[in-house]
């Protein structure tokens, strides 16, 4: 079953194109997130899910019916709010329940629902809080209460960690995922945190510029960007510019602008001449004391910068040819090297990805 | 150099010490409101206790013949309360103008300065002139009058002018951008997410107002009713030009005491009564309201 469908919906604020021609399926039971840069529409599309703003055109559908004109108090979607969005005139208990109230649960049953949604977000007992008396992580939790004690059919999370610090997000992350399997409900949520979107979501849905550019899985969305867009935005990678120069049966051959030459996988829908960018992944590229016997690619290289970061190290090593190669290791995995040092650097034919030139 | 440094330390000797930074910034305005306030109110208070001599003679005996004058004499009640009535007419007409009007300036996406300065050009010009000017309109044959003949949905001149409904009317309009300004700039603070969210947890638009927008813009509305009440039930002018010799105020009674009849002690009595009732009214209403707590208790 479909939970919400958007069939080429526009938005338009005057000149301003922020959602266009987007068409995507949530599926129930889903965790879907849209990623993508600020300003690229991904909160808009939202609010158009939400009904706090009315498509230019397209239509929108929540558990197959159509609800394009509906005002949000007519649709089955929550939403949890960046700011969480709490009364703060009210107390915990009030704020849970006051979507109960609009949706008549008599007053036994409201008591009872609070109760247990407080349970489920490790909160028992803050009905008589209010708002201010309450850390941000708290807010958080009581913010999700409120939005999930009315059953949606589709809840709606906008950048909801985005205001917490770096170890709270890290457990919010992690329980925010465990709440949504416990109850089911699907869930459209939004973030530019490409990391987060990667460790919680079912499927990915990446948008620029108000257009929606890839929707897959996780892995699909890093392991086989569509555009150069999505590889950059998602991880961290290195970029070579050429052109193809040759096919054969088993590869291809691309002469890169510096004058090197890489050979990637068979893409033979590539044309000869034409333009490519080939994507390496940082943490592909590896660093030898020696001259590598199992890499597809070999070069040798000077370590221009280190960035040291805790679990990882980062090279900045240019090659012979001049160009630049980011290489990510594990600090575990050789002893560090210095700026300046001379190492060997390689990468096989298979982590080399072709996106089509810009 | 010598003396940039010397500045310097008098602002760092300021700075660490909070008593003397306290009483530089303070001290001034402090003594002007002790010299002009409160000086003049204690005078008043010793006034109303000393005995009237015909003649208009103050005699410095104790006595508590004034207020036992504004106890048997009904007349004073009744102007006392028709000085609160006034007044919490003309707040209840200014926040009913006032709160469509501030909600709007608040929602507009376009900004909405030009229009708050419209409200306040009327302040260019005196208030006097102002009432005066609403004579002209509510005359016999004033303005109104005119255009409801006119229209013929009168076939007499209404009398307007010395009613008591002329002066709520006049007091509401200059009281109207001391309602709206502080309305306004409460609704322009409230987070309108919280608008979406209630909207989004299944309440319409009314419900939305109902249970966000109005219980948080309460501050605005409280600080503008105290100050436009205040205004209006210690009135002078409005009712003095506008209201005739029925519509009187405490404000005209304790003038006339004072300017016509030199009875001070009378006066200043009067004022006492008036002043602890405005008082315990308002210090009564803050408890009412307990704006403090709309957000529940402090941390």
């Amino acid at each position: 079953m479909i939970d919400v469908e958007m069939r080429s919906v526009t938005k338009r604020f005057g000149p301003v194109v922020a959602v266009d021609e987007v068409s995507l399926q949530v599926r129930q039971g889903e965790f879907l997130t849209l990623l993508g840069p600020s300003g690229c529409g991904k909160t808009t599309t939202m609010r158009l899910v939400a009904g706090l703003e009315t498509p230019t055109s397209g239509e929108i559908l929540i558990c197959e019916q159509c609800v394009t004109h509906l005002p949000p108090y007519y649709r089955n979607v929550s939403l949890m709010f960046q700011n969480y969005a709490l009364f703060p005139h009210k107390n915990v208990f009030d704020n849970i329940a006051f979507g109960l109230k609009y949706r008549k649960v008599p007053g036994e049953e409201r008591k009872q629902r609070v109760k247990e949604s407080l349970a489920l977000v490790h909160l028992p007992g803050m009905e008589s809080r209010y708002p201010r008396q309450l850390s941000g992580g708290q807010q958080q939790r009581i913010a999700l209460a409120r939005a999930l004690v009315v059953r949606p059919a589709v809840l709606l999370l906008d950048e909801p960690l985005s205001n917490l610090d770096l170890k709270l997000r890290e457990k919010m992350r992690i329980e925010l995922k465990q709440i949504q399997e416990q109850v089911g409900i699907t869930f459209v949520f939004v973030t530019h945190d490409q990391q987060e979107a990667l460790m919680l979501s079912d499927r990915i849905a990446v948008m620029d510029k108000g257009k929606l550019v890839q929707v897959g899985t996780p892995r699909e969305v890093y392991e086989r960007p569509q555009s150069r867009f999505v590889a950059e935005f998602v991880g961290q990678s290195n970029f070579l510019e050429g052109h193809i120069v040759n096919h054969c049966a088993d590869a291809t051959e691309v002469r890169l602008s510096s004058g090197l030459h890489l050979s990637i996988p068979a893409s033979p829908h590539l044309t000869t001449g034409s333009k490519v960018t080939v994507q390496v992944r940082s943490e592909r590229v590896r660093l030898f004391a020696e001259r590598p016997l199992d890499c597809g690619h070999e070069f040798t290289a000077i370590v221009e910068r280190v960035i040291y970061s805790g679990d990882t190290i980062q090279y900045l090593l240019q090659l012979e040819s001049h160009d630049l190669l980011l290489a990510t290791c594990p600090t575990t995995s050789a002893p560090p090297l210095n700026r300046g040092a001379s190492v060997w650097v390689g990468f096989d034919s298979e982590d080399c990805l072709v996106l089509p030139g810009d | 150099m010598t003396t940039l440094t010397a500045r310097l330390s008098v602002m760092q000797r300021l700075r660490t010490r909070p008593f003397l930074r306290g009483l530089v910034l303070v001290g001034p305005a402090a003594t002007w409101l002790f010299l002009f306030l409160a000086v003049p109110l204690v005078l008043v208070l010793v006034y109303s206790f000393w005995t009237y001599r015909p003649g208009g003679i103050m005699e410095h005996t104790f006595t508590l013949e004034n207020y036992a004058r504004f106890l048997s004499q009904p007349v004073y009640g009744r102007i006392l309360w028709r000085s609160f009535s006034v007044g919490l007419q003309t707040t209840v007409l200014a926040l009913l103008l006032s709160y469509p009007t501030a909600y709007y300036l608040a929602r507009r996406p376009s900004g909405s300065h030009l229009l708050i300065f419209l409200i306040l050009v009327p302040f260019w010009t005196s208030y006097l002139i102002r009432i005066f000017s609403w004579m002209l309109i509510l005359m016999e044959r004033g303005v109104l009058n005119s255009v409801l003949l006119g229209l013929g949905i009168i076939s007499q001149p209404v009398r307007l002018l010395f009613t008591p409904l002329a002066v709520v009317v006049g007091m509401t309009y200059s009281a109207l951008p001391f309602m709206i300004l502080p309305i306004y700039s409460v609704l322009k603070g409230i987070n309108p997410d919280l608008i979406q969210a209630a909207k989004t947890l299944g309440a319409n638009e009314l419900q939305a107002f109902v249970e966000v927008t109005l219980p948080l813009s309460m501050p605005g509305v409280m600080a503008g009713s105290v100050m436009v009440f205040i205004q209006g039930a210690g009135n002078f002018l409005a009712p003095a030009i506008l209201g005739g010799t029925g519509a009187d105020l405490m404000a005209n009674v304790i003038a006339n005491r004072f300017i016509e009849a030199f009875n001070w002690p009378f006066g200043s009595a009067l004022s006492m009564v008036f002043l602890v009732a405005m008082l315990v009214f308002l210090l009564l209403v803050n408890k009412w309201a307990a704006l403090e707590s709309i957000y529940g208790p402090k941390k």
